[in-house]
Order: C-alpha cells, then structure tokens, then sequence
C-alpha cells in the first residue's frame, strides 16, 4: 500500500526512501574505490570537475526528471529540448539580437517546449512516453532543420566557457558556475519534492491518481507545471552545454535521455510513479560521473562501459528486492 | 533526520575524493612515449585497420619504448570524444592522434589539451576551418591526384578507348564531385584519353538498392559502355554485383574506390580487375614516427622533414598536411587478400 498523504505515513516512508538511498550511496563508494584504484589518473579532484560538466548538466534535468517520474510520468524529450532551446539562442544571436537577449529567449523556448509535452499530456491525457517520443524528434529536427549539419558558434567571449569561471578553489580543484548551479539546484529540488505542499502533490499524483483528484488535488495542473520545469531547467542546462562546447549543433546530447533516467532509476525513484528521492539522484549523477570518468581515465573501451553501466542499473534494482526475491522462493 | 545523515555521508564522500585529489601524484612510466588513437566510433573495421599501423610500427621500433592506447567512443557523435581527449591528457599521453566527427565541436578541448602541452594531430582527415586548433593532420592520400590516377586506371582496363559512365554517390557530395572535375579536366586536356568518351554521371545516392538500379539503366541506355567509375565504396561494390549477376565482366569494365573486404569476391572472380584507395595502416605507421620525432625535438612545421622507416621522409606542407601517400594505392588479385583482412 502506498500512502496517499506522504504525511500520515511519514515514519514508514521516510524509511523506506532511506533504504533506497543506500543502494546508490554503497554503489558510489564501491566505484569510488575501484576507479581510484584502476588509475592513478583518477585520484584528481580537479580533473574530475573539469571533465563531468557534461554530466552535471545532464545532473540538472536528472532532478525534474525526478519529480516526473515520482509523478508516474516520464520526459524523454529532455536532451531534445536543451538542443532546441540553445539552437534557437544561437539562430537569435547570429539573427543580430546580442546575447544579452538571445539567452531569454534560448529559456523561452525550454518553457514552450516543456508546455508542449504538458498541454499534450495533462489535458488530452496521452501518455508521457509516447508523447515525449514523439516531441523528441520533433524538438531536435527543428534543430537539424535550421542548422543542419553544421556547427553555430562564434558567440561572445564573455559568453564562452561559463563553467571555466570559478566560484571558489580548492587547491588546484576548481569550482566552476556549472557545478555550483546543480548542486544549488539539487538542494532546491530537494525541498520542493519533500518539503513543499507541491511536493506532497506530486507524490500523491505518481502514487494513485485517481485518489489523489477525489483529494481534490488539481492533477492536470501539477502535470503541466512539472512539464513547464522540466522545459525550463532543460533550457538552462541547454544554454549552459553551449556556452560549454563553444557552438551548437543538432546533435547535442544525442541519446543521454538514457543517461538522465539511468540516473534517476539508480537514485530509487520508482518507475511506476509515487516514490522519489532527490538525494538519492543527486548520488546517481556523482555514481554516474564516478563511473564514467573512472573507466574513461583506466582506458577502458567504450563496449566494456556499456556493460558496466547495465550492470550496475540491475544491480541498483535487484538490491533492494532481495528481501523479496528470497521470500518467493522459499513460498515456491 | 536519517536523510540529514546521509546528506553528511554524501558531502563527506566528495571531501574523501578531495583528499585522494590532494595526495594525488603524477607519475608516467619513465621513458616510454605514450600515444592515444581515438577513432571517430570504436568497432569500426577500418579505424581498426588504421590502429594495426600503430602496432607495426611499435613492434618495428621497440615495443618497451611505448605505450600505444586504443580508445574511443561507441558513437561517431560529434561531441563524444571530448572526454577522451580529457582523459588522454589526464593521463600525460604525449601525442593525441584523432579522427574527428565534428570540424570544430571540439575546439575549445585541443585547445585546452595543447595548452597543457600535449599535441594534437588529426588522423585521416583534416578539419577544415579550425586548422589552428591542431598541431598537424596526417591525410590518406594527396586527394587532388584521385580524379587523374582513376582515369588513368579506368583507361588501362578498356585500352584507352571506348565509352565509359561515372556512377557516383549523392549529387552533392563535395568529395566526389571534386573528384570528377578533375577527372572531366584530365579527359579534356590529357591527349591519351582522346578516343574515351564520358557518356553519363549518374547518382546512386551511396544506397545500394539505387546504385544497383542507376547501374542497370547505364547497361541498358548505352549498348557499348565499356566501363563504370565508382569512387565510392557503395556504389562499386553494387556495379560489381550487377556486372558479376549479368556474366558481363568481360564486357564492362568496373573500377573506383573501393573497400578491399566488401571488393574481394569479385577481384578474385575477375569481375573487377583492380580498384583504388589509399591505405589506413600506413597512416598509423607514420604516425608513431612522427610522434616519436616530436618527443625527439621535432618541430611541426611548414617545410620540416621526418623519417617514417619504411615508408620513408614526410614534408610537412604550408597547411600543416602529412600526406601519407601522393597517388592512391592500387588493389588487385596481388594483394587483395591480405588487405581484406584487414579491412
């Protein structure tokens, strides 16, 4: 039985929720210690802040995807949106608007993106795979329609390579604007999902819809502002790749929505909507840094990575549900 | 409160990799010259190919000099070698050699990477456009020489006479319209080629089902074709087929560029007498000769000479080019076995 209210069963969800965290955190300190261990390489905090940008910008969109996902919902068009929405800031600019207004209306369109999936979704009620599928070509053809296969860049200095400025040292370690605006943006996530009345909403919309409308809760709304969000914060971390690579192309991010849900999964939310953690995915994206740049750094091959990166998926699955596994057989 | 002590174990999780950061210490193994191939996408048989001149190379000048790695992406997608790079510099590697999938997504990291003193070369191709952002490029071929030498080969197989077709890819592929400029130019200008007729361009669009009817229409619209250029891998293997179906090798002559696995069975059958292409493994070969001078205090550039062993001295030109062969390799029923191994 899943609670419909996150507050009268408190105690035993709380439980649950820390449970689930411990799979993701066992996992990290396990690759921590092999990818230390594999590669002298990898024993550099500053090198890996310099090269899991990428990450933590996919890390952004892992957090609404979590509130989505503890909706019962899923948003594959996350990738597709930050290239659509850096594209249409690159075409603004190279149009001969300045940066200054290219870059709100880059964001501006992750908001029209994510009300989109929302509209379609919330109010016409289709399902969030299919329509994000679906959106998800759409989103990078617009992209690939006005670039094609070319690069757009030559953007301002001051814009280039945001992520290059530090917000403070350690040692040689630099922490740049990137990773401070996830570790920020985590933080804030965390409160909306488990400590706002929006957050409780969205719980009770994964966990039973149609109890969650009798509650009178407004599921249609919920829906679409988590959509909005989603677009939104795609947006940014769109803008943030850009400034990153120095261009955009319609290829950007190409395939890491498998990354963003690999992310989200592994941090414990639940498929099925009703369970979600966002400490738990702000330890998957450090798991998925760890163990990308990790075997990268040991030069190991791309094929190998593949598999490691199933393997620890199931493993995040299959861990927790040993209980579960044990008792059925001994019911057999 | 259980969430706040995880919250702390997280936090504390990073402050442990800072520590291990802090202690961190840069060793290379002493004396060995470490050198990075990144191909465009990893199980690719022809960057496999390219990796074994690496290896031949590396065992003809000592394998405990060096220390060769072969890594590289899944997908040939524009910006997933940019953690490769990162990680080849992480790991002091003394030259990068790369095959690109973008002309210039990648930029701002050879940037970063030269700035931290490791050089960065182009294998394969250039990127042209951001020839600034790389030390130098080794090229396959000289590729202005193609358009002449496939007419030269087209001629030796009809005897310099006689009307042949051009069976390309699409209509807008720079390469190969490129390519059959130059060829019209060298019919137009070169009196051996007086008594061969170019009969017709036709675009197969590199699909194999639309070459194959392109190459059809071509038997059939001129009775007396004597042969087809294909200076592209798709297409010449889809004239072969047509040609070896129709039991017409004797007729029509196919040649072009061409890929010795997919080209085999109709080399050794006589459908195709010989085809063209230039050769991957010898690009890896000089590669390690030129990064073993580089470590030796060889400069990149315009003008300077190096020795690559067998294959003997290389210019680098005023664009930065190594051209590791001027004309296109020949394949035949000579070599053609040993090379389809290979790639």
């Amino acid at each position: 039985m899943k609670g419909l209210d996150g507050r009268s069963k408190r105690g035993k969800l709380s439980a649950v929720f820390s449970r689930r965290e411990w799979v993701p955190f066992g996992l990290l300190l396990a690759t921590l210690i092999v990818s230390a261990s594999l590669s002298e390489s990898f024993r550099d905090l500053a090198y890996l802040l310099r090269t899991t940008t990428r990450y933590m910008e996919l890390g952004m969109t892992a957090l609404t995807m979590t509130l989505i996902v503890s909706a019962g919902m899923i948003d594959l068009s996350v990738p597709a949106t930050m290239c659509c929405s850096a594209t249409v800031a690159a075409l603004a600019f190279h149009a001969g608007l300045p940066m200054e207004a290219a870059i709100p209306l880059g964001l501006l369109t992750g908001l029209a993106c994510g009300a989109v999936n929302g509209l379609l979704i919330a109010y016409l009620n289709l399902p969030s795979m299919i329509v994000t599928i679906g959106t998800m070509s759409v989103f990078r053809g617009i992209s690939q329609i006005f670039i094609g296969d070319k690069s757009l860049g030559k953007f301002p200095e001051w814009f280039n390579s945001i992520e290059k400025i530090p917000v403070f040292m350690i040692g040689k370690a630099r922490f740049g604007v990137t990773i401070l605006a996830f570790i920020l943006l985590a933080f804030a996530f965390y409160l909306v999902l488990h400590k706002t009345g929006f957050g409780r909403k969205v719980l009770a919309v994964g966990a039973n819809e149609q109890a969650a409308i009798f509650s009178s809760v407004n599921t249609r709304r919920v829906k679409l502002q988590l959509f909005l969000l989603s677009g939104f914060v795609s947006g940014i971390a769109g803008l943030l790749t850009m400034s990153r690579l120095l261009l955009v192309r319609y290829d950007m991010n190409l395939n890491s929505e498998i990354d963003v849900v690999a992310m989200v999964l592994l941090g414990g939310a639940e498929i099925s909507g009703g369970n979600g953690s966002i400490i738990g995915t702000f330890i998957a994206v450090l798991l998925v840094i760890v163990l990308k740049t990790g075997l990268i750094v040991a030069n190991v091959t791309s094929d190998a990575q593949m598999f490691m990166m199933g393997l620890i998926l199931l493993l995040s699955i299959i861990i927790p549900n040993i209980g579960k596994l044990v008792q059925g057989f001994r019911d057999r | 409160m259980k969430r706040n002590r995880i919250l702390a174990i997280a936090l504390a999780a990073l402050m442990l990799v800072t520590c291990c950061g802090l202690v961190a210490t840069v060793s290379a193994e002493e004396g060995k010259i470490k050198i990075y191939f990144i191909p465009k996408n990893l199980g690719n048989p022809y960057f496999e190919a390219l990796s074994s001149g690496f290896k031949d190379a590396i065992a003809e000048l000592g394998e405990d000099k060096y220390e060769y790695i072969f890594t590289g992406p899944a997908t040939a997608e524009a910006t997933s070698q940019i953690e490769y790079v990162e990680a080849a510099v992480q790991n002091d590697a003394d030259a990068i050699f790369i095959a690109a999938n973008s002309n210039d997504a990648l930029n701002g990291t050879f940037d970063d990477a030269r700035d931290a003193g490791v050089p960065i070369y182009l294998i394969n191709q250039d990127i042209p456009g951001s020839e600034s952002h790389r030390d130098a490029a080794i090229m396959p071929v000289d590729f202005s020489t193609i358009g002449k030498a496939q007419i030269k080969l087209m001629a030796e197989q009809i005897g310099y006479e006689g009307e042949f077709a051009i069976l390309s890819a699409t209509t807008d592929a720079p390469d190969q319209n490129t390519w059959i400029e130059l060829m019209k130019e060298v019919l137009a200008n070169d009196e051996a080629y007086s008594k061969m007729t170019l009969v017709e361009v036709v675009y197969g669009d590199d699909q194999p089902e639309k070459s194959t009817i392109e190459m059809e229409a071509l038997i059939t619209k001129y009775p007396n074709l004597k042969g087809v250029i294909a200076p592209t891998t798709v297409g010449i293997a889809a004239a072969c087929k047509v040609v070896q179906t129709r039991g017409l090798a004797e007729k029509i002559r196919v040649t072009g560029l061409g890929l010795p696995s997919e080209m085999k069975e109709f080399v050794m059958d006589g459908t195709c007498l010989g085809f063209q292409l230039w050769n991957p493994p010898y690009e890896g070969y000089l590669a390690v000769y030129l990064a073993t001078a580089v470590k030796g205090g060889f400069k990149t550039e315009p003008g300077a000479t190096f020795s690559a062993g067998k294959l003997g001295e290389y210019t680098i030109l005023e664009n930065g080019q190594i051209l590791s062969l001027v004309d296109p390799m020949l394949y035949d029923i000579t070599n053609i076995e040993e090379y389809a191994a290979l790639f």
